[in-house]
């Protein structure tokens, strides 16, 4: 099986401080034999998003930033990530047709549509996020998914 | 993922020796072209990962990155 899954579930995954993060680990232990698709996109939005937390007060340390995008290169060698090449103009073309299609309609951040985009060239048997926008966009475009809450 | 030419491979062979675990490089050729790639050698459990991030439980102060990084976005 191949997962697709947006920063809101990898960042729940990666930051064990995350509300999310029970929901986000059980959804790995669920699909643990599945193969977990990245884009560089997913992966510069996961990474960028880990250094945005230490924003907040009390927020982590960046050194713990820095640890947890290693973490997630590791995963990529040794562990159940693949990243995938996409075509981004072909996939700012797909967004285009998402507004078009939905945007007075569902809630839609331009920044992660991205990722609804890119599962028409990722084609993958599933789509995951903790985003209830993001899962209501996909299923409106027939993408299998599930919402890790 | 990058291509490179069969003449590229034959002069500089050493490519293939960068490729890390899980990387693919792509051959062209004429009839297509071939992809390379780089098994992984070590498939992580999922019980390795959850450890690997629990170890860093302490250092990470609790919050809902989902809200967080919503706030003011469009």
């Amino acid at each position: 099986m191949r997962i697709y899954a947006d920063p809101s579930l990898l960042i729940s995954r990666l930051y064990p401080g995350d509300s999310g993060h029970a929901a986000a680990c059980a959804a790995f232990r669920k699909y643990a034999r599945a193969t977990w698709l990245t884009s560089a996109w997913a992966e510069f939005e996961t990474i960028n998003s880990l250094r945005q937390i230490c924003l907040r007060k009390p927020g982590p340390l960046p050194a713990v930033a820095e640890a947890l995008r290693r973490l997630f290169r590791h995963w990529h060698q040794a562990g159940p990530f693949d990243r995938v090449e996409t075509d981004l103009p072909e996939a700012l073309r797909e967004c285009g047709q998402l507004s078009a299609a939905h945007g007075t309609a569902l809630r839609m951040r331009s920044a992660d549509v991205l990722h609804v985009a890119l599962l028409e060239q990722i084609n993958p048997d599933l789509f995951l996020t903790r985003d209830k926008d993001q899962f209501a966009l996909a299923l409106a475009r027939a993408f299998p998914a599930e919402l890790v809450a | 993922m990058k291509t490179i030419t069969k003449r590229e491979l034959s002069r500089n062979p050493a490519l293939l020796s960068q490729l890390k675990p899980g990387e693919s490089i792509a051959v062209s050729d004429r009839e297509g072209g071939l992809t390379l790639r780089r098994e992984k050698r070590i498939k992580l459990t999922v019980e390795d990962m959850e450890a690997q991030t629990e170890a860093l439980q302490s250092q990470c102060p609790s919050m809902d990155t989902l809200a967080f990084l919503r706030e003011g976005e469009a």
